[in-house]
């Protein structure tokens, strides 16, 4: 079992190496290079929503990410200082009207490339779970 | 991300590689700059060495395609690899953009 915690300024620049070290343990732990990449990108688009979106690019809020692998799934979360953020209001972006639209393809993606996904009720925090695949007890073999 | 570009005739033939992220989608955009004021009305991305794509890269590329049309131009995407051709079809973008499997078959009938 892998725990970490970080916190970031509210800098798109300070979010590269978490992304990194979210990728090297799945990488470590032989997880599929598909669920790597979907991991990838939905950790990038949360951290990204929470400085943009959450703190507005203020420097002085920070972003707190926390990742817990286990052999049989990854466990993200993130969490803002922004006054939150109605999630089930963000609208289709698949939608005729909103297909050219240039925004709104953040979260949508999160949701389809995660298994899990849950907002908390002030909508400053994102979790999110992805399986990898690997049954408990393989974890070395896989 | 990284930009390679060619002539093929009066097609504008652009290859991109690496990353289209939120890093580097101000690049692209440099790019789509360039492309515009030399009113290059036929241009093909080539995006087979592109090796990720966020929403910001996206948001770029629909971007260029809005910004094109007002001038009567078209961008068409090949060589979409199955990781990023996936996220187009998760997103429906595959509706917005004309996509191919290679360059030749992009500037054939343009």
């Amino acid at each position: 079992m892998i725990k970490k915690k970080f916190i970031i300024r509210s800098d798109i620049k300070k979010m590269a190496p978490i992304i990194e070290e979210i990728v090297y343990y799945l990488r470590y732990g032989h997880v599929n290079e598909g669920i790597v990449d979907d991991v990838k990108l939905a950790s990038q688009e949360a951290v990204i929503n929470a400085i943009k979106h959450g703190n507005r690019f203020q420097e002085d809020l920070y972003v707190i990410v926390e990742i817990e692998l286990s052999g049989e799934s990854i466990i993200i979360s993130v969490q803002d200082e922004g006054s939150g953020y109605d999630y089930n209001k963000v609208p289709d972006p698949t939608l005729d009207e909103n297909i050219s639209k240039g925004s709104g393809r953040g979260v949508f993606l999160i949701r389809k490339l995660m298994d899990k996904v849950h907002f908390n009720s002030s909508g400053n925090r994102i979790e999110m779970v992805k399986y990898t695949g690997i049954k408990k007890g393989n974890e070395d073999n896989a | 991300m990284q930009e390679r570009r060619k002539a093929v005739g009066d097609v504008t033939v652009c290859s991109l590689s690496g990353e289209i992220n939120i890093n580097t989608s101000p690049d692209l955009r440099k790019v789509f700059d360039d492309l515009i004021s030399k009113k290059a009305i036929k241009v093909v991305l080539d995006l087979k060495e592109v090796t990720y794509i966020d929403s910001s890269g996206l948001a770029t590329l629909i971007e260029m395609l809005r910004r094109m049309k007002k001038f009567d131009g078209k961008l068409r995407l090949c060589d979409l690899s199955d990781k990023i051709r996936s996220l187009f079809e998760i997103t429906k973008l595959t509706k917005l953009f004309e996509m191919f499997s290679n360059e030749e078959e992009a500037i054939k009938g343009f």
